[in-house]
């Protein structure tokens, strides 16, 4: 468990207010990371509230969070999973035994059992590129620039400031397990007019 | 909608626990302990009178955990990987802890397996108690041993609580009994019904610890509540295989025979026994299954 | 010191409900651009490195910029390869289209490209037809020698014969026209179809009347008020990609408003500030009454209009007045309320834009209400505003000498030679300049012509045109064609159904071709394709490459075709406006920006800072005075100058090239008068009503009270055909469900999920789907996407169903894990046998009629969204299965389904 770490911790921030619900992040990542058919290490939820024809449509990314009390981290038997000093939560896949447990673990089905190798998977970050100081893929291909990734310790960073000075979430804050996914929520424009006809939120 | 909110783990189409291979071995670990905890505290009772008895929990405890413990390691996405669990370990991880609990669980029932073997005297008195109570304390802690393991799962609200491991415990006891009484049916009418009646006790307290969990369910938290009226709304599964197969008609066929005559509840204690080891099964799969089956995402 | 993450918690974690639709407060304003926000940055000028999958895991990938062309919006792209084998698609991020205003994004579909290189089912060599048309195809290979033979013989044939037009080439996606026109021009025929009737061709109409382009270029960035008129650009739409980074940065970085005007809840609308969900079809009522009010309010720019449009305002107020919002609302269903208060506020909160796309033009009335919203925007003034309804700019490419020109050759040498078709289509659809080319079989038969060759580009068009069943029956009889050629390198069900000669092509991130696009930066640039890899078959080759040889080998159109590869060709189209070196710049950038290429002081779109992008945006270039210099030039090629004030026309007298107001040349707008043109002498001409007015349409008007109004659109990981071979996006959306508002779905006993049938009054195939019961969409309006539907195209495409046209019969399933899923209300988990058709993925096609009442008179567009059909329950529905002890085995799936059935309803 990272706590408090002062050194680089890597984060994502995704502002619902920006996502168009595309799926390239989707995709994307199944690219990069080869990912099989049927599994998704990031996707996008569709919501629709209201009655006609006052109805709403919101886009909702969701990814591992990466969180600082991994659950999955400590149900591992093996200690093949484990989070690394800056905050990315990862697998050894030639230590898992494919036991599951950590998926049972996850509160956000973040993991899925790899077919080919019979060991859990999961998002990386792109670890691979972020090593070498490239983004991970979901977040350059983002339309809408949506997810926001860097370092949360970092005062200078998007990220730490958009979490500074938005009303940020996360999921499921009660389970304990520190998610380091924090979501800013979609919000409806409004115009002076429409607040003088009594109408919007 | 679907199509456009993709299925996922947790969404009831990928359960990471969910092959009947890993539910079976719960099953087969739980009555295989049980049978054992029974067959050792009846000796600690009355040696001689429940000799039979003995014999019979001593040699399925370690058959029933065995093959329990072959087909859980046959789930396992490396089944090789297995074996590596004895040297990479992890001392958070109730997960780890089950290698070494039922590794020398195995080892102490087949010791004693051999030792319940050989002719009377071949093995000195301590050294049988010695290995059986090594055995009883191994046996009594891998119980509840798989609830506890469910339970440190974060993620899945159903499990996260202390009913759970509690209410596997009275099912690898019951189901212990269960086939322990299946296998003593050559035993004297008196053996069976006592028997019988520790059957009846482990299953009431069995069946007040599920009332429990599952009427507080609703009020918990919102996975709570989801997990547990996906197997509320299950007719077949929980309300007559589980609660009215599996639970309640043996424990009243219970009571009824053993307050009896006692040659005569032989027959009945026999079917009662079928009756809970199919219920003890359901059980478990229901808790197991459930509680993978709410959507994890929003 | 900086914030702990736990301290973040405590200041900024709200109870866990993520989605309270709360306002944020005051928006928060970008901190600058992306690169400086990171001391290091995360982007690494577009370089990339392995994941040790092919590579050495760490090492940098080699990258090739191209474009891209799952869909028409042609993004730039930076191609990763690995081991000679493309790894990773991402965008170029030297295209001023792609690259953003944080990053070089890329949408779904082109992520995806990769799996068309490695599609399984693509056609690895030349194959000739053995069988009868009509029935899935058998096939004999030929060498790719004998092909390029076989159809330059037949067309050196038709040359012969003099008849030209029976050589009929018909377009799909196309991204290198100038080549392939040149094919067309050369040999001299005039039968060349495009399939933009299917797409947009009454907006390009209705457009090009009023302000002399076929589209625009929205500037969302700097908008302040954003209206999506049918124009769904969070999923589709022209400049897809492009546009909606900007349109999102312009609402949440500019606090722009953003209204969806569609009668379904597209992603568009449903994001939006505001949904208006109009009646179908009755879109111009509530444009025009929005242009009453904002010209009764006084808040109209009079100035614009009495300076730059053909109509001045005192007239175009009297000409308004009688539609009032109030008539709009009988019409329409939009309250008058609403439509007076978002006419005020796209008035008052302006720079702002109102933009359309297919939803508005896909009607018979489609020509009329593109001009109402191009009104719409010239009303308030923002024509070509920064923040505004912008104009296009282009430099493109230049002439390849010697240029065919079609009419002289024909006129010259083949004086006899008919075109019918054109004739035809000309004679009933004189305004229609971007074809009515979806009546194709209907001209065919009623003229009982035989094209002698067919020739397909990128078309599958017994598979995208509606009346499907007239297309087949048409296409499949050899007395109205005679050889059909085409160059897919897919099995689409045209090719299995029809063609004759397949000659197949290489993906487009094999092939080499030029391009240019509007630029969303309002700063002109041009673009390449080329090829990634090496053709993963041998036997397949660039169609351009294809089309070259066969050119070589038809007598006496050779002389067209000196170049020897489509390179040199490309290479002297470049540089004949760019200037030396720039092909080599060009192919090395992928994109050339600006308008010359000067290797001394060019820099690339990344290269340049934010102050010199800002600089070069084109804006109020109608108003731009023609410098002395260009006068002079003009004069010198020819063009035709008017005594006084007018038009300056090129030198064949047809294209606008500018405009002399008050004595002054100004750029102007290329409309036949060089001004905005509210009122049409075009139009007025061919008996049109000349000015922007609402006209019901016939089909919609006689709309019975049982039926509802069939309306179709695309899905956000699909293109209309060509992308649902791709696994990565078919995986996301497979079914096709259709549309059906809650109350109307009530009423007619339709639950979510239920099997239910469309019928029309066209053909005698029932349309079968699932119904998706939602509260977005209109109550007389159904929507099924013509995004999936595919029979044929590989196994992914068709999903397992290897359905023949009329063939009912399943395939053997591929990794289609979502044909195992269990649907919302069939208890037993298996798909509901609906005499062996699938549900999954079916298109309207089989039910939307075509002809002359669904085709715009004007714009020549089908009229897709205007199908009345009839909706009922499926007699085949699952009945609900109790559920049994027995399912013990599936009883996963069981109890999941209990659980999933009361989730289904309330989840989006």
């Amino acid at each position: 468990m990272a706590e408090n770490n002062s050194g680089k911790q890597w984060g994502m921030v995704i502002d619902m207010r920006r996502c168009t619900g595309c799926h390239a992040c989707s995709v994307a990542c199944k690219s990069e990371n080869e990912v099989p058919l049927g599994d998704f290490r990031t996707h996008v939820r569709y919501f629709e509230r209201g009655t006609y024809p006052q109805v709403r449509r919101v886009f909702m990314p969701i990814i591992c969070n990466h969180c600082d009390d991994p659950p999955c981290v400590r149900a591992c038997p093996t200690q093949a999973t484990y989070k690394r000093e800056d905050g990315i939560v990862l697998v050894n896949d030639k230590t898992c035994i494919g036991c599951r447990a950590c998926m049972v673990a996850c509160p956000y089905g973040a993991r899925y059992l790899h077919p080919r190798t019979g060991t859990a998977d999961k998002c990386t970050y792109c670890v691979h590129k972020l090593d070498e100081g490239v983004a991970p893929a979901c977040v350059n291909t983002c339309q809408g620039h949506a997810r926001i990734f860097g370092d949360l310790n970092d005062p200078a960073s998007e990220v730490y400031n958009l979490i500074r000075n938005n009303r940020v979430t996360v999921l499921k804050p009660d389970l304990g397990t520190e998610p380091q996914v924090y979501y800013i929520s979609a919000s409806i424009q409004t115009t002076k007019s429409e607040q003088e006809a009594g109408r919007g939120v | 909608m679907p199509g456009f909110n993709i299925p996922l783990l947790g969404d009831g189409l990928k359960m990471p626990w969910g092959d009947i291979r890993l539910i079976i071995d719960f099953f087969l670990g739980g009555l295989g302990v049980g049978a054992f905890i029974i067959a050792f505290v009846a000796r600690l009772i009355d040696k001689e009178r429940y000799q039979g008895v003995t014999k019979a929990g001593a040699y399925i405890a370690p058959v029933a955990v065995i093959i329990g413990l072959l087909l859980l390691m046959s789930d396992a996405g490396v089944p090789i990987r297995f074996l590596t669990t004895f040297f990479r370990t992890h001392a958070a991880s109730a997960t780890s802890w089950g290698t070494f609990l039922q590794g020398f669980l195995v080892v102490f029932l087949l010791i004693y397996a051999w030792v319940a073997s050989r002719p009377e005297g071949a093995v000195s008195e301590s050294a049988e108690l010695a290995i059986g109570w090594i055995a009883l304390i191994l046996a009594a802690l891998t119980a509840p041993y798989h609830g506890y393991v469910m339970a440190t799962m974060t993620g899945r609200e159903f499990w996260s609580n202390a009913m759970v491991p509690t209410l596997f415990m009275t099912i690898s006891i019951s189901t212990g009994i269960a086939i322990v009484t299946i296998f003593s049916a050559g035993e004297a009418p008196e053996v069976q019904v006592s028997l019988g009646k520790s059957l009846a006790i482990i299953l009431g307290i069995q069946l007040v610890v599920l009332i429990t969990q599952m009427s507080l369910a609703p009020t918990l938290s919102a996975g709570v509540k989801a997990a547990a009226s996906v197997l509320i709304n299950n007719v077949w599964l929980f309300w007559i295989g589980i609660l009215l197969i599996g639970m309640i008609a043996p424990l009243i066929i219970d009571i009824t025979a053993v307050r009896g005559e006692a040659a005569a509840a032989t027959g009945t204690l026999f079917l009662v026994s079928l009756l809970v080891l199919v219920g003890g099964f359901l059980l478990r799969y229901g808790i197991i299954i459930a509680g993978q089956s709410t959507q994890l995402t929003p | 010191m900086p914030l702990t993450r736990r301290q973040f918690l405590k200041l900024g974690a709200a109870s866990g409900t993520v989605l309270a639709l709360e306002s944020q407060g005051p928006l928060v304003k970008a901190f600058g651009t992306h690169e400086t926000l990171y001391g290091k940055p995360l982007q690494k000028d577009g370089a990339d490195f392995s994941g040790g999958r092919l590579g050495v895991k760490g090492s940098e990938r080699k990258f090739v910029n191209t474009t891209c062309l799952q869909c028409g919006v042609t993004d730039g792209l930076r191609v990763y390869v690995e081991d000679d084998r493309i790894v990773k698609i991402e965008g170029n991020p030297k295209n001023p289209n792609t690259h953003g205003p944080y990053h070089v994004p890329i949408c779904a579909k082109g992520q995806a490209g990769v799996q068309q290189v490695y599609d399984p089912f693509r056609i690895k060599e030349p194959l000739l037809r053995t069988n009868k048309r009509g029935e899935p195809g058998q096939w004999r290979r030929i060498s790719w020698e004998d092909a390029v033979d076989e159809v330059a013989k037949r067309l050196t044939e038709i040359r012969k014969s003099g008849d030209l037009g029976r050589f009929c080439f018909h377009q799909g996606r196309n991204r290198f026209a100038p080549f392939t026109k040149r094919f067309t021009n050369a040999f001299g025929t005039k039968h060349y179809f495009s399939h933009t009737s299917i797409c947009e061709s009454s907006l390009k109409v209705g457009y090009e009347t009023s302000f002399g382009q076929d589209l625009d270029a929205a500037d969302a960035a700097h908008s302040k008020y954003m209206i999506e008129w049918g124009d769904n650009i969070y999923e589709a739409a022209y400049m897809h990609n492009p546009l909606i980074q900007r349109v999102v940065a312009g609402r949440v970085d500019n606090g722009a408003k953003m209204v969806g005007v569609d009668p379904r809840l597209s992603n568009t609308c449903g994001a939006a500030d505001e949904w208006v969900p109009v009646k179908v079809g009755t879109d111009a009522a509530m444009i025009l009454a929005m242009c009453q009010v904002i010209m009764e309010e006084g808040l109209a720019d009079t100035d614009f209009i009495n300076t730059w449009t053909n109509y001045p305002a005192d007239q175009l107020q009297a000409y308004l007045k009688e539609f009032t919002p109030e008539w709009a609302e009988d019409i329409c269903e939009i309250p008058a309320k609403t439509i007076r208060r978002l006419a005020i506020e796209f008035a008052t909160n302006q720079p702002g834009y109102a933009r359309a796309y297919n939803g508005l033009s896909n009607h018979w009335n489609g020509t009329y209400n593109a001009r109402c919203l191009a009104l719409l925007n010239a009303i308030v003034g923002n024509i070509d505003k920064k923040g505004g309804f912008c104009l296009m700019k282009f430099t493109g490419f230049g002439e390849v000498k010697p240029e065919p020109d079609v009419d002289k050759i024909v006129a010259e040498n083949f004086p006899d030679a008919e075109f019918p078709i054109k004739e035809d289509a000309e004679e009933h659809y004189p305004l229609a300049h971007h074809g009515s080319d979806h009546l194709l079989p209907h001209r065919l038969q009623k003229l009982n012509y035989q094209m002698k060759v067919y020739m397909l580009h990128q078309f599958n068009p017994c598979y995208v045109n509606p009346d499907r069943k007239l297309w087949i029956d048409t296409l499949s009889q050899e007395k109205y064609a005679e050889f059909i050629v085409d160059f897919t390198p897919f099995l689409s069900e045209t090719a299995s159904l029809v063609v004759d000669l397949i000659i197949p092509d290489v993906t487009y991130l094999e092939r080499l071709q030029i391009n240019d696009m509007p630029p969303v930066e309002n700063f002109p640039f041009v673009h390449l394709y080329q090829p990634v890899v090496e053709p993963v078959y041998a036997g397949s080759r660039s169609m351009y490459d294809t089309m070259l040889a066969i050119a070589k080998k038809v007598k006496g159109i050779e002389n067209y075709f000196a170049f020897d590869t489509i390179e040199d060709y490309c290479q002297e189209s470049t540089e004949a406006v760019w200037g030396p070196g720039s092909w080599e710049r060009l192919k090395e950038d992928g994109v050339l920006i600006g308008d010359k290429y000067d290797p001394e002081t060019y820099k690339s779109w990344d290269e340049l800072t934010k102050e010199e992008r800002d600089s070069k945006r084109q804006f109020d270039t109608f108003k731009k005075a023609i410098p002395a210099n260009k006068l002079a030039e003009m004069r010198t090629k020819g063009f035709q100058f008017p005594k006084g004030d007018g038009p300056i026309k090129d030198e064949k007298g047809k294209k606008t090239k500018g405009v002399i107001k008050g004595g002054v040349a100004y750029q102007g707008f290329g409309t036949g008068s060089g001004i905005f043109e509210i009122f049409s002498k075009e139009l007025e001409e061919k008996g049109f009503d000349p000015m922007p007015v609402y006209k019901p349409s016939p089909g919609l008007e006689d709309m019975a009270d049982d039926e509802l109004a069939l309306i179709t659109g695309k899905w956000n990981v699909h293109t209309q055909s060509r992308t649902a071979n791709c696994s990565w996006l078919t995986e996301i959306m497979h079914y096709n469900p259709v549309w059906i508002n809650t109350k109307t779905a009530e009423d007619l006993g339709i639950e979510d999920g239920d099997v239910v049938e469309l019928e029309s009054a066209y053909g005698t195939n029932k349309q079968i789907c699932r119904a998706h019961v939602t509260e977005g969409i209109h109550p007389k309006a159904v929507f099924l996407s013509m995004s999936l539907g595919h029979w044929e195209y590989g196994d992914v495409a068709s999903q397992g169903s290897g359905v023949k046209a009329d063939d009912w019969s399943k395939r053997e399933e591929g990794d289609l894990w979502w044909k195992k899923r269990k649907w919302p209300g069939d208890a037993t988990g298996k798909e509901p046998n609906v005499k062996n058709k699938p549900i999954q993925g079916w298109s309207p096609n089989w039910i939307q009629p075509a002809d002359d009442d669904r085709t715009d008179p004007i714009g020549g567009e089908y009229a897709w969204s205007e199908t009345p059909v009839k909706v009922r329950k499926s007699g085949a529905s699952a009945a609900a299965v109790p559920l049994g002890l027995a399912a013990v085995a599936a009883g996963v799936s069981v109890l999941a389904k209990s659980k999933k059935g009361k989730e289904g309803k309330s989840d989006g």
